[in-house]
């Protein structure tokens, strides 16, 4: 069965749930072009340049959409349904789009959200992670 | 910067038919190996095209999923020691719709003489043991399972829930139009023997009525998890004439490639589907239209899809695609005809090649001259347009 939470160690992936550990949102920038690029690749898609160091951003983004969840697709998730699943655009880091959950309710199409750090738990086990909140 | 690209196929090598349709029975957990309905439906489509599995020097499937009939299971199979040409891109998805296009190359260059297509899946028996299933692959993608899945953006019914959510936005797509895609597509499985939703009729009060499952899903807004299989037998344009069933053969191919892949939510175009890039080589090279087509079936593993492949491939403009299911157009009767075997959301979960077969079977018969399936894996789309023969 899948274990749904993340792998710090994972390399491709790892440098976001490092900068998530110490509450900043960060992203890959090519370090020739400065785009960011995401999904993480072990090269820059758009000039192929190898160097993407991990870029703090604003937390600070605009609700891009998002599903009410009620069914627990995974056992993990049976005593957190429903929960909101949310994609937003991060204001500074353009063309990236964070996979999270908007907590507080009320989603709203291009509302803006700000990024607040909390735990994804799974039993004894607990990782930070960047979440969504409507700005009021 | 453009969000994907069409891939060059070029023109057909040869005239290619599709001269022979199978099936395995498609049920809900059946206790039956893929292997074994795959095997079924490919004697089915041999013999529906008046050929013995001796006749058979071509083979294509898909690696991808488990219990394919592969070359070894075939010649296991059939005790077939003659020569046998190969491929490992066949099968369902978006290669039910490219393989007429990879087996002309093998038919014109002397290759084969006639080419068996098969796809297999055993989902729903497997669904007990939590093997498999469509959710598997994309949970094992490593971007997945550590930036999607720990946040619950998982698995393919809260993707497309949330691309649906943002088409409303956007298009004015109402939960309604939604619903009728589901109500449409349920209705001509009622009308489909062997339709795994066969018995279950479904209004759309009922539809409104039932809960949520992803919001803005309802249970009925997604694919069945089923057991089946499907095949098809293709020859030349030629040497289909002297066959028993009326020529039924490819007009156009077209293929699409999103640079996203599959990650959705990363998609710029994020409510269209690479039908966009698809769709037109196929139309040129067919020659024809859209408002030529006479039926569609529409890889639907959800009623959003449905929706966007209408759009993305030209029956309508973008956004349009709720009113039209609405008016009933999508019906069978009607103007554009959609899944009328009621597809993978009530027929049976065979991604895919269930469409092409029942492409086939309406080509066959009168009121259709001009068929398009429409294939779809996210990462890509295909367009095949078929067409009876003069």
């Amino acid at each position: 069965m899948i274990f749904p939470l993340p792998d710090l160690d994972e390399p491709l992936t790892g440098g976001f749930w490092h900068a998530a550990a110490r509450d900043l949102l960060a992203f890959p920038q090519c370090a020739s072009c400065e785009r960011f690029c995401w999904y993480p690749e072990p090269r820059c898609p758009a000039c192929g340049g190898p160097d993407l160091p991990w870029t703090e951003v604003r937390p600070a983004g605009t609700l891009y959409s998002w599903s009410v969840v009620h069914h627990a697709f995974l056992p993990a998730f049976a005593a957190q349904v429903p929960f909101v699943a949310a994609v937003a655009a991060i204001d500074s880091a353009p063309g990236v789009r964070l996979v999270s959950r908007l907590l507080g309710g009320d989603p709203a199409m291009d509302a803006p959200v700000r990024v607040e750090f909390g735990w994804l738990r799974l039993g004894e086990d607990r990782v930070r992670a960047p979440f969504l909140r409507r700005v009021p | 910067m453009t969000w994907g690209h069409s891939e060059p196929l070029g023109d057909l090598a040869t005239g290619v038919a599709i001269a022979g349709i199978g099936e395995a029975p498609h049920t809900r957990a059946s206790g039956r190996t893929a292997a074994e309905m795959a095997a079924e439906a490919v004697a089915a489509a041999i013999a529906d095209a008046g050929l013995t599995p001796a006749d058979i020097d071509g083979l294509m499937w898909h690696p991808a999923f488990v219990g394919q009939l592969d070359a070894d299971a075939f010649r296991r199979h059939y005790r077939h020691d003659g020569p046998l040409w190969t491929s490992a891109q066949g099968g369902g998805m978006v290669w039910a719709g490219t393989a007429p296009h990879t087996a002309a190359r093998a038919l014109a260059d002397g290759s084969a003489r006639h080419i068996v297509n098969s796809f297999a899946v055993a989902w729903a028996t497997q669904r007990s043991a939590m093997e498999g299933g469509p959710g598997q692959s994309h949970a094992q993608k490593v971007t997945k399972r550590q930036l999607e899945v720990p946040f619950g953006w998982f698995p393919q019914p809260v993707y497309f829930a949330t691309i649906a959510r943002r088409h409303m936005h956007e298009y004015g797509t109402t939960v309604e139009q939604l619903g009728h895609v589901a109500v449409t597509t349920r209705h001509h499985a009622t009308l489909t023997p062997g339709a795994v939703m066969r018995d279950r009729p479904l209004t759309l009060d009922a539809y409104l009525a039932s809960p949520p499952v992803a919001e803005p899903f309802r249970k009925e807004d997604c694919s069945l998890i089923s057991d089946g299989a499907g095949a098809y037998v293709m020859t030349t344009v030629e040497r289909a004439r002297d066959l028993r069933r009326p020529v039924v053969e490819v007009a156009g191919v077209g293929l699409g490639t999103s640079h996203t892949g599959s990650h959705w939510a990363q998609q710029p175009a994020f409510t269209s589907t690479p039908q966009v890039f698809a769709g037109p080589d196929a139309f040129a090279m067919a020659g024809i239209t859209p408002s030529e087509v006479d039926v569609l079936e529409l890889y639907d593993p959800f009623t959003i899809v449905t929706l966007m492949q209408l759009e993305d491939l030209g029956f309508c403009a973008k956004g349009e695609a709720g009113p039209l299911a609405e008016s009933g157009a999508l019906r069978i009767g009607a103007r554009l005809p959609t899944n009328t075997h009621g597809g993978l959301l009530s027929h049976s979960y065979v991604l895919g090649i269930a469409h092409v077969t029942e492409l086939v079977r309406r080509l066959r018969g009168p009121g259709a001259e001009i068929g398009l399936y429409g294939g779809y894996t996210g990462a890509q789309a295909s367009t095949l347009i078929l067409r009876r023969a003069r």
